[in-house]
């Protein structure tokens, strides 16, 4: 329990950076990237993310809470069971699986959020589409910086993405050969 | 029933529409004219307001969050111009009372008014025309998107609302340090887990905080700035990607200093607020002004539909 | 192995490996009696952290035994801490995990089940320690020797009976490490300090357990350790000099404010000083420059300063005078009053974007700086923010490589290299920039000799300027001819170094 809340604390902070892309600058969600990294745990992850916006000002009301969670934590769940299915422990793969992760829970976030104000009355149509519009820019970046995040991740710390401990390439040549030497002086 | 609009009248419409723009504005030039520093944005840690002493800081914290909890759904409930206006009065009202700064009041009024124009912009020249509905036609648009009233009216009654319930996070949130808040949020049934994450996930977001400052500065020394280019995002990845092993990292040494000094899964909690009279009377006091916009409402209603009769 | 009354804890025949095949112990055997003060000490890697983690319990015990109060331990695969052992780690912040400090001390009390006395004791703990006015704040706005006060007394809040540090000194210059050495020396039960300092070990410990590649290289009593020097260094033992008291008092009126390169000077009408003619330009030169915080405090007052291409100066002074905020001051990054020259031309607006060209800067926490996954990205991300082009890049990346003595380290990933290596390889990515001048923060902090040793030569051999900021005066003085002492924000001294 104490370990998820530190490190949620960091996905908070990582969603205060703004990333830039062209003009502007974007945000980013991270849903897909949570559920990548804490499994079903993402959830409750985000959630605690949500609330502590709600006291930090950036958020606006607590009414909203809720739908928000939903927004956010079911696609962060979709997509840690998408990544574990999808990746296979070769790099390739586990960058494109944790890119399409990232991108595809910023998506469905969208479509969530499309959905929720659809539903409160077919006036809400134009606006739902244009909500969804308005994410697609969020999403080919969170795309992006998943890839390089996973990637980041795979070299140095893969038992974050519950792949098994690789050691350093270099390092292991040289224990090798010291192992190898050893048994020849011995010899 | 369409009017069609001169020039000057639809801009001064497209102005009202624009106008929760005015509030990012407001709130950049009142408040963050320095320039900013590093790529995180400082939060104001909440410890800074807690020792206010008003009508809200010296209430019981848990009747404090559960009546303002209560006064937020009731105003979801709205449905009229006025009763949401007297709503906003009402939360504009607490947070004067209470003291505290309208810097962090303006942040979150500031914080959904991108989602609020979108609404209101969206709502009324969408959606499906009645037959007898009024309508306006503006002079720079085609006659074929008239603003709808009854959208403007929605979206008016949402903006509102939302802008009422975003205030009254100031009085309910910010009036007492985050750990007597949160104890409030126990009282009236959070489980006590949740809290525990909070405190804990509050604490080390300004650590986080920190360390993502230097990082950035690391980078920055060499020369870095974010350009929207490829080696930009790879740079931004690795960044995150270095935060997050550091915060797994730290989890479990804090997991392990928790566990030597004795900790066993639940965070200890000593001292308790007795709940006196004078909270009580705090609460009826608050909850007849917090229903008061319905019950006029109802009346309003009432009374017009008299009238037609 | 006897087990008597008296011992407090103890091990015998004890191995430890961690997941990954990496042998930390192989058969450590030692007894502590109670009340006795330990010096746990050995080069970084020779398994010190691991074998504090293992006596308090956190560390599953694999092979061998472990005796506390008399009694075998039993073993345990999940961390299971001993009651009564304190335990405290290098960084303040992973103890200081309330939201006032005030609750975290009074956090173990209130788990020993203290009930409503663990505030009046946690308050009574922090006033000992010198925080008592801080107790409502939360540890964030505390600095690192505070927030590592903070953790000792949170530590010692629940009165263990054998004590655990990890390098408590570290980070802290002379002034708060005295006054860490204070609390412990008023601490009665049995104390194991792992650290490099060799006087703060020798003043509160009289026996020293060292530690190499895993097992036990000596176990004697202080003083015998102390009368080998030549041993001292192979044995992970620093000689941090102290700051000595004269240094720091205010020096007489002659040379009172302005200390630079100009022996003699003027104003011009512009209130610059006047060029005194033939001498060379300075690189770097700082004329009456100030700097104030946001909010309103004076950080730097008054600095004249200059620096000549090639010169290699120390600037000493205590924690909290300026050092870091000079430093930053002039690689451009924050901006304050008065006048900064670079090559003669004046500082301001654009040209300040563009210093870091010509400063590099390697920060105290090496991890700050390291980023990327793996040490030629690491090293080249400068060079490609100059937009050198690929060839160019590499070469410089091989020559800075080589310079540090990491040649072949491309691949490897810097997050798994020790510590000496990180500190490194982060002068490494800042020297392919091949800038003027080099900014180093405390460059010896945390590293054992035999790491400050290459570190030593490898700054003995750069061509570039450097500014040299650190406590550890035997450094400055073997590698800087001059030094600059700043005591509140004034430059109090700038010449040769003072005799100790």
């Amino acid at each position: 329990m104490p370990k998820i809340a530190v490190v949620t604390s960091a996905f908070f902070i990582a969603s205060l950076i703004s990333v830039p892309m062209g003009p502007t600058s974007v945000h980013l969600l991270l849903p897909g990237i949570v559920g990548v990294l804490l499994g079903p745990a993402a959830f409750l992850s985000i959630a605690v993310g949500l609330i502590l916006q709600c006291f930090l000002f950036q958020f606006g009301g607590i009414t909203a809470l809720g739908a928000n969670a939903l927004m956010m934590g079911v696609p962060a769940l979709i997509c840690a069971a998408l990544f574990r299915v999808l990746q296979n422990g070769d790099r390739r793969r586990v960058v494109w699986s944790g890119a399409l992760a990232g991108g595809l829970g910023t998506a469905l976030a969208a479509i969530f959020l499309a959905l929720f104000l659809a539903t409160a009355g077919d006036n809400f149509f134009a606006v739902a589409k244009l909500a969804l519009a308005a994410h697609v820019p969020v999403v080919i970046i969170e795309t992006l910086v998943s890839a390089m995040v996973v990637s980041f991740l795979f070299r140095v710390k893969p038992e974050l993405l519950s792949l098994p401990r690789r050691e350093d390439a270099v390092a292991v040549k040289e224990k090798l050969e010291a192992e190898a030497k050893e048994s020849e002086s011995s010899s | 029933m369409n009017t069609a609009l001169s020039w000057p009248e639809s801009l001064l419409v497209l102005a009202v529409l624009l106008a929760p723009l005015l509030l990012p504005l407001l709130y950049f030039i009142l408040y963050r004219r320095g320039r900013r520093e590093g790529l995180v944005a400082p939060i104001v840690s909440l410890a800074e307001m807690a020792g206010g002493d008003s009508f809200f800081h010296r209430w019981h914290t848990g009747l404090k969050v559960g009546c303002l909890l209560i006064t937020c759904f009731l105003f979801v409930t709205l449905r009229t111009i006025p009763g949401c206006l007297a709503g906003l009065a009402i939360a504009a009202l607490a947070v004067t009372v209470s003291g505290l700064s309208w810097r962090r009041s303006l942040a979150r009024l500031a914080a959904m008014s991108g989602f609020l124009t979108l609404l209101i912009v969206m709502l009324p020249f969408s959606g499906v025309m009645q037959a007898d509905e009024k309508s306006f036609s503006l002079a720079f648009l085609p006659a074929a998107l008239p603003l709808r009233l009854s959208g403007l009216h929605t979206a008016s009654l949402i903006v509102f609302k939302a802008m009422a319930i975003a205030l009254l996070m100031e009085p309910m949130l910010a009036t007492a340090s985050l750990a007597a808040t949160l104890r409030g949020f126990r009282q009236i049934g959070v489980p006590v887990a949740l809290t525990q994450m909070i405190l804990l996930c509050h604490r080390y977001i300004f650590v986080f905080q920190q360390e993502a400052a230097r990082m950035w500065r690391g980078m920055r020394v060499r020369g870095f700035t974010a350009r929207g280019d490829w080696a930009s995002l790879t740079a931004i990845g690795n960044f995150l990607g270095m935060l997050f092993v550091s915060s797994f990292e730290r989890t479990q040494r804090v997991y392990e200093a928790m566990l030597c000094r004795g900790f066993t899964g639940e965070m200890p909690e000593i001292g308790s607020e007795p709940i006196k009279r004078h909270d009580i009377g705090k609460a009826v006091f608050w909850l007849i002004l917090a229903v008061a916009p319905l019950v006029a409402e109802r009346f309003l209603h009432d009374f017009t539909q008299f009238f037609h009769k | 192995m006897t087990v008597d009354g008296q011992n407090h804890i103890g091990c015998a025949g004890l191995r430890f490996h961690y997941p990954d095949g990496a042998q930390a112990i192989s058969d450590v055997a030692f007894s502590l009696r109670q009340g006795e003060r330990v010096a746990l000490v050995g080069r970084n890697g020779s398994g010190k952290s691991t074998l504090m983690r293992l006596l308090c319990g956190l560390l599953p015990c694999q092979d061998g035994e472990i005796f506390y109060r008399g009694e075998p331990v039993a073993k345990n695969t999940a961390p299971a801490p001993l009651v009564g052992v304190g335990i405290l780690f290098q960084d303040p912040d992973d103890h200081l995990f309330c939201n006032t400090i005030l609750e975290d001390v009074a956090f173990g009390p209130l788990n020993q089940g203290k009930g409503i006395e663990s505030h009046s004791l946690a308050l009574s703990w922090l006033k000992k320690v010198g925080l008592a006015e801080k107790a409502a704040s939360p540890p964030h706005f505390l600095s690192h020797g505070q927030k590592k006060r903070a953790a000792l007394a949170a530590v010692l809040a629940m009165e263990p009976e054998l004590l655990l540090l990890d390098e408590p000194a570290a980070g802290l210059d002379p002034v708060q490490t005295e006054a860490i050495a204070a609390i412990l020396a008023e601490y009665r039960g049995t104390l194991v300090i792992i650290d490099h300092d060799l006087p703060f070990l020798a003043r509160l410990c009289e026996r020293a357990i060292v530690l190499s590649d895993g097992a036990i290289g000596h176990d004697e009593p202080m003083a015998s350790l102390m009368r080998h020097p030549h041993s001292l260094r192979e044995h992970g033992l620093d000689f941090s000099f102290r700051l000595s008291d004269d240094l720091v008092t205010e020096r007489s009126a002659s040379q009172k404010n302005h200390h630079h390169y100009q022996p003699r000077h003027g104003h011009s009408d512009d209130k610059n000083h006047r060029n005194g003619g033939e001498e060379i330009m300075p690189l770097l030169e700082l004329q009456h420059f100030s700097y104030r915080y946001p909010d309103g405090t004076l950080v730097l007052a008054d600095i004249n300063l200059g620096i000549q291409a090639g010169e290699r100066v120390a600037l000493i002074g205590e924690n909290g005078a300026g050092k870091s905020t000079l430093a930053a001051c002039l690689l451009g990054l924050r901006q304050g009053s008065g006048q900064y020259f670079h090559h003669g031309g004046e500082v301001g607006g654009k040209n300040r974007r563009q210093l870091w060209r010509h400063i590099g800067m390697v920060f105290q926490n090496s991890a700050d700086q390291l980023f990327c996954p793996s040490c030629f990205e690491e090293v080249a991300f400068g060079p490609s923010q100059m937009r050198l082009g690929k060839e160019e890049t590499a070469r410089r990346v091989a020559s800075a490589l080589a310079a540090v003595r990491l040649t072949g380290y491309e691949e490897r990933v810097p997050l798994h290299l020790s510590g000496g290596e990180r500190k490194r390889l982060a002068i490494a990515s800042v020297l392919s920039m091949e800038p003027e001048l080099l900014i180093l923060d405390e460059p010896t902090a945390g590293l054992d000799p035999a790491s400050q040793e290459i570190l030593l030569r490898v700054l003995e051999n750069i061509p570039a300027a450097f500014i040299l900021i650190t406590h550890d005066l035997f450094f400055a003085r073997y590698l800087c001819p001059s030094a600059v002492v700043l005591h509140h924000g004034k430059i109090i001294h700038d010449g040769a170094h003072v005799m100790m």
